[in-house]
C-alpha cells in the first residue's frame, strides 16, 4: 500500500482529534496565560505570567499537590498490595475460570464511577454498612468517620482503579515458565527464595506498567475524591473542577492544572532516568 | 456475529426514545377532567392566564433544587402544565453549577427556568443572561417590592440555627456557637455557595465587624474548626445532628422544620443576637428559551398563591406574594409578616466581588485547619 | 505436597477476600436498592420494590439513561468508522511517521480526562457545543478512539497478510480483500472495542460533568450532582443496581461468547 493511502485511511480520525483534543489544548495553554476578572469569564486582552507566579509562591497549591501524590502513592501501594495474591490466585484457575475471575475483576471499572462511589458512599457512611456491621461484631464501640477523610479516598481509589494493576499483572505471571519455578523448587530452594529471585523479578515489567496506569489514574482522579472526600478533601481534580466551574476561574484552573501536567512528566523523567542508572549499575 | 451487534446497536438506538416515555394520545374529555384536576384551587388571576393554553409537544427544562422543593414543584405547578400538554424536565441541584451552566450556553440555552439565589439573579440579569421580571407575568404586581429585585421572587427564608436540644438548654444565639464545648461540633456549609457566604458573614459579625472586614471573619470561624462536616446535602446533615455527632449548623430556616416533623430530635432557632441573614430563592426565565410561552406560565404558577401557600405549609417557606395569608402554627415557623423586616440583609455585591478571594481562604484556613 | 497445598488455600482466602472487597459496593447497592427505608440503614429495614417502581415513574431519571444510551451508541458507531480505517492505515504504512501517528492517537489516553475537560469547556463555550448532542458524541469519540485503535491493532497483529496478497493476486480489489479478510480477522478487537468503548461512554462523569447541558443530561452526571446535593437517593440506587445488573450480564455474555479478558 501507498503510504498515500494509508494517510489517507487515518485521516478522518487525525482530524476529529485535532479538533476535539488539540485545539482545546492550545486554548486551555492560551487560558492560562491571560487574567481573571470576577464575574465574568471574558479575560482582558494581554498576557501574563501572574497565574504561574502566583502557583509557584504560595504554598496552599504546593499543599494540594503534595496532598495528592500522597493519597496516589497509597492508593498505588495498596493496589500493588492487594492485587498480587489475587493475580496469583487468577493466574492459576483454567482458562475459564479465569476469563470468569478477570470479568468480575473489572466489573468496577466498566461498571461507571459514580455507581461505585454510591456504594461505597453507603458503605462508608457513618451510619453506613461499614459502621453497622463493626460495631455489630463489637470491633469499635463509636463510629468511625470515613467519609471526608483521606482514608475514605483512598478505600475508593483502591476499589476503582485495582482492576488496572490486576490485568497486567495476571498477564505476566502468566508467561512464567512453570519449569523454572519446579525447577528451582526441586534444587530446594524455598517458596519465598522462589518469589524473591524468581516470580517477583520475572513480574516487575507487569507491575511496573500497572504502578504507572494505576498512579497516573490516582493522581487525576475527580469523582472519587469529589464525594468521597465530601468538599474536605482538597485533591488535583476537585480544586481544578471547583476553580472551572464553581468560581469560574478559568485561567487559574488552566495554569493549575498545566502546571501539574509538567511537575508530573518533570518527575517521572528524573525516575526514569534514575532507574536507568541504577540498572545500568547493576548491569556492569 | 457482527449483524447481531450491529442489530443490538440499532435496537438500542432505537429504544433510547423509547424510554424516555412518550405520552399516549388522550381524548378532548380527558384532557379537561385532567386540566379541571390539576387546576384545583387556582385563583382567578392564574386561571385567567393558563385558559386555553396548549403546550403539546414542548418540553421546558427547569433548573432548581431537589428535595422537599421538588416535591412541591411535582405536586403543584407541574400537574396544570402537564395537563395542557407540557412535558417537564427537572434539573435537580445547586445553584453553583446552574449558574455557570447558563452562562457558557449564553448564545444557545437549553435551560428555560432556572432557580438561583437573590445576588446570581442580580449578576445574571446585568449580564443579559436572564429576563428583567415584569408584569407580563400577572401574579408579579403581587410580589413584594423586596421579591421584585432582578427576579421573582420565591420564597423568603433566614440562615437561623439548627440545633440538637440535648446539648443546649435555650435556643442558642449566633454567640453560642463559639462556646468551647461545642468546638469540633459545628457543620459548616458549603463554600462557594450563599449559606457559606452568610455564615462568614455572621462569624464577621460575631468578631464585631462586618462582611467588609473578612478577615476577622475567618479568624473567628477557625476557632469552631476543626469541621465535623462540610455539609451539601441536608439528609445527611440532620441525621447526624440527631446522632449527637453534630450538635448545631446554620441552616436556612425551611429546611430545619420538615425533619422536625419526621420525628428527628432537631430544634431551630431564630437568633436574636445578630439575627437571622435575609436568604431568598429566586426564579429567572432564561433569555432566548426556545418556549417563551410555557416558561411565562411556569413562572406565573410558580408565584401565585396556591404554590406559595402549597411553600409554606408544607416545607415553611416563607410567601413573596401578598395575596398569602398564614395563620397560627405556620405563620410562626415562616418568614412572613413583620420577621421579614427583621431579617439582617447582607452586602451581596462586595460578596461576590471577593468569591474568589474567599474560596482561596476558606480553602486554606478552614478546610486545611490542622489545630494551629 | 500437604505445605503445597495450605499454601494455596490461604492464596484463596485472601484473593477472594480482595475480590469480595472489590465488589462490596455493587452488593450494598443491589441490597440496598430493596430497603423500604427513606435514608440508608443496615440491616435494612424491610423489603420493599417501590424504588424500582418509582424508578419506572421516574421522568428524569428515563430521559437521562435515554440520552446515556443515545450518546453512547453514537460514540461508538463513529469511533469504530474513524478507528477501524486508521489502525488498518497504522498497520499498513510502516514508516516512523505512523509511529508516531499512533501515538497521537494513544495520547488522550495518557492525558488526565480533567485537564482536558477544562480546555474543552473553554473551546466549547466559544464554538457553541457546549450542552448539545454533538459535543458530547465529538468528545467521548475521542474518549473511546484510543481504545479502538489498540484492541484493532492487536487484532491486525495476528493477522497473517499473505492472504490479503493472494486474495489480491487472485483478483480482489483491495476493498473486498479487507471487507472479506480483514474484517472478519479483525472481528474480536472490533467487537470488545465497541463494548468497552459503549461502557467508557456510558459511564463517564468526569468529562460529560463539565460538558454536559441540562438537555442532554447523562445519567452519570445526573447521578454525580444529585449525590453531592441530596445525599444517598433511594431512587438513584434503584437505578444503579438495575443498570449494574444489565453491566453484569453484558460482562459476562462478552466473556463467554469472545473471552474479551484477554484483551483488555
Amino acid at each position: 500500500m501507498k503510504s498515500r493511502h494509508a494517510f489517507y485511511l487515518m485521516l478522518p480520525a487525525l482530524c476529529m482529534l485535532v479538533l476535539i483534543f488539540v485545539i482545546p489544548l492550545f486554548f486551555l495553554v492560551a487560558k492560562s496565560f491571560q487574567a481573571y476578572v470576577p464575574g465574568t469569564l471574558v479575560s482582558p486582552p494581554g498576557f501574563t505570567l501572574e497565574n504561574y507566579i502566583n502557583l509557584v509562591s504560595d504554598p496552599y497549591y504546593w499543599s494540594v499537590y503534595l496532598r495528592t501524590l500522597r493519597i496516589s502513592f497509597v492508593s498505588t501501594l495498596v493496589i500493588l498490595v492487594l492485587s498480587y495474591p489475587l493475580s496469583v490466585f487468577i493466574s492459576k484457575r483454567k482458562a475459564r475460570t479465569r476469563g470468569f475471575f478477570l470479568t468480575l475483576v473489572i466489573l468496577p471499572m466498566i461498571g461507571g464511577a459514580m455507581i461505585q462511589t454510591m456504594g461505597w458512599f453507603a458503605t462508608l457512611m457513618r451510619y453506613g454498612f461499614l459502621n453497622s456491621v463493626l460495631l455489630a461484631i463489637g470491633l469499635i464501640s463509636e463510629p468511625i468517620t470515613f467519609l471526608g477523610t483521606e482514608l475514605g479516598v483512598e478505600i475508593g481509589l483502591v476499589q476503582a482503579f485495582l482492576p488496572m494493576m490486576v490485568y497486567p499483572l495476571t498477564s505476566s505471571l502468566l508467561q512464567i515458565d512453570r519449569d523454572v519455578v519446579d525447577a528451582a523448587r526441586t534444587l530446594g530452594a524455598g517458596r519465598f527464595t522462589v518469589f524473591s529471585k524468581i516470580t517477583f523479578p520475572l513480574t516487575l515489567p507487569g507491575v511496573a506498567a500497572g504502578s504507572v496506569l494505576v498512579f497516573m489514574a490516582c493522581l487525576t482522579g475527580f469523582v472519587t475524591p469529589s464525594s468521597l472526600g465530601q468538599g474536605k478533601i482538597q485533591v488535583f481534580g476537585t480544586y481544578a473542577y471547583q476553580q472551572a466551574m464553581q468560581v469560574m476561574n478559568w485561567p487559574l484552573s488552566s495554569s493549575f492544572s498545566i502546571f501539574f501536567i509538567i511537575l508530573i512528566a518533570l518527575a517521572s523523567l528524573i525516575v526514569s532516568v534514575v532507574c536507568r542508572k541504577c540498572a545500568e549499575r547493576r548491569g556492569r | 456475529m457482527k449483524k447481531f451487534f450491529l442489530v443490538l446497536m440499532m435496537v438500542l438506538l432505537a429504544l433510547s426514545p423509547l424510554f424516555a416515555g412518550g405520552s399516549s394520545e388522550v381524548s378532548e374529555e380527558e384532557r379537561a377532567a385532567m386540566i379541571a384536576k390539576a387546576d384545583e384551587g387556582l385563583d382567578e388571576e392564574t386561571l385567567a392566564f393558563l385558559d386555553g393554553k396548549d403546550f403539546t409537544g414542548q418540553t421546558l427544562v427547569v433548573g432548581v433544587w431537589g428535595g422537599v422543593i421538588e416535591d412541591i414543584l411535582r405536586e403543584y405547578v407541574i400537574p396544570p402544565l402537564e395537563a395542557r400538554g407540557a412535558t417537564i424536565e427537572l434539573l435537580l441541584g445547586g445553584t453553583g453549577d446552574r449558574f455557570s451552566k447558563i452562562y457558557m450556553e449564553k448564545d444557545n440555552p437549553t435551560m428555560d427556568i432556572c432557580y438561583l439565589n437573590m445576588y446570581e439573579c442580580q449578576m445574571s440579569m446585568r449580564d443579559g443572561i436572564t429576563e428583567e421580571p415584569s408584569a407580563k407575568i400577572p401574579a408579579y404586581d403581587d410580589l413584594y417590592p423586596w421579591a421584585q429585585i432582578a427576579s421573582y421572587g420565591v420564597s423568603v427564608m433566614g440562615l437561623g440555627i439548627a440545633y440538637n436540644p440535648d446539648y443546649f438548654d435555650a435556643p442558642p444565639n449566633w454567640n453560642d456557637l463559639w462556646k468551647p464545648e461545642y468546638k469540633g461540633k459545628i457543620a459548616f456549609p458549603n463554600y462557594p455557595g450563599s449559606e457559606g457566604d452568610a455564615f462568614l458573614a455572621i462569624a464577621a459579625r460575631v468578631a464585631g465587624t462586618d462582611e467588609h472586614d473578612m478577615d476577622k471573619g475567618f479568624e473567628k470561624l477557625r476557632e469552631l474548626c476543626p469541621v465535623p462536616l462540610v455539609y451539601t446535602n441536608l439528609d445527611e446533615l440532620f441525621m447526624l445532628m440527631d446522632k449527637g455527632d453534630i450538635v448545631a449548623a446554620p441552616v436556612i430556616s425551611g429546611y430545619a422544620w420538615t425533619y422536625i416533623d419526621r420525628g428527628m430530635n432537631i430544634a431551630f432557632s431564630w437568633p436574636t443576637d445578630i439575627g437571622c441573614v435575609k436568604t431568598m430563592d429566586t426564579m429567572t426565565i432564561v433569555k432566548n428559551n426556545k418556549h417563551p410561552e410555557l416558561s411565562d406560565a411556569w413562572a406565573q404558577l410558580a408565584i401565585c398563591p396556591r404554590t406559595q401557600k402549597a411553600y409554606a405549609e408544607r416545607i415553611y417557606f416563607g410567601p413573596t406574594n401578598s395575596e398569602v395569608v398564614l395563620e397560627g402554627e405556620v405563620a410562626d415557623r415562616v418568614v412572613y409578616g413583620e420577621r421579614v423586616d427583621q431579617l439582617v440583609d447582607l452586602d451581596w455585591m462586595y460578596i461576590i466581588e471577593n468569591r474568589a478571594d474567599w474560596t482561596h481562604r476558606y480553602n486554606q484556613d478552614i478546610l486545611e485547619y490542622d489545630g494551629n | 505436597m500437604k505445605e503445597k497445598k495450605l499454601w494455596g488455600n490461604i492464596n484463596a482466602v485472601v484473593a477472594l477476600l480482595v475480590l469480595l472487597f472489590m465488589l462490596v459496593p455493587i452488593i450494598v447497592i443491589f441490597v440496598n436498592s430493596f430497603n423500604s427505608s427513606q435514608f440508608f440503614s443496615f440491616p435494612p429495614e424491610g423489603f420493599t420494590l417501590k424504588w424500582y417502581e418509582r424508578f419506572l415513574e421516574n421522568r428524569e431519571y428515563k430521559t437521562a439513561i435515554a440520552v446515556s444510551l443515545k450518546i453512547a451508541t453514537l460514540s461508538v458507531l463513529v469511533a469504530l468508522l474513524l478507528g477501524i480505517p486508521a489502525s488498518y492505515g497504522i498497520y499498513r504504512w510502516k514508516s516512523p511517521v505512523s509511529k508516531v501517528l499512533s501515538s497521537l492517537f494513544l495520547s488522550p489516553l495518557m492525558l488526565p480526562g480533567i485537564v482536558w475537560a477544562i480546555g474543552l469547556i473553554q473551546y466549547y463555550s466559544i464554538v457553541n457545543l457546549t450542552g448539545t448532542t454533538a459535543g458530547l458524541v465529538a468528545a467521548h469519540i475521542i474518549l473511546i478512539l484510543p481504545y479502538v485503535i489498540r484492541l484493532v491493532l492487536s487484532s491486525l497483529s495476528y493477522l497473517d497478510f499473505d492472504t490479503v496478497n493472494a486474495a489480491r493476486t487472485l483478483g480482489a480489489t483491495s476493498g473486498k480483500a479487507f471487507l472479506k479478510i480483514v474484517l472478519p480477522a479483525i472481528k474480536p478487537g472490533v467487537i470488545i472495542s465497541a463494548i468497552f468503548g459503549f461502557m467508557v461512554s456510558f459511564n463517564d462523569v468526569t468529562i460529560s460533568t463539565f460538558i454536559a447541558g441540562t438537555k442532554n443530561l447523562t445519567y452519570p452526571v445526573r447521578m454525580y450532582v444529585e449525590l453531592r446535593t441530596e445525599g444517598l437517593d433511594p431512587l438513584a440506587v434503584a437505578v444503579s443496581a438495575v443498570i449494574m445488573a444489565f453491566t453484569i450480564v453484558i460482562a459476562l455474555l462478552a466473556e463467554k461468547f469472545w473471552s474479551w479478558s484477554k484483551y483488555l
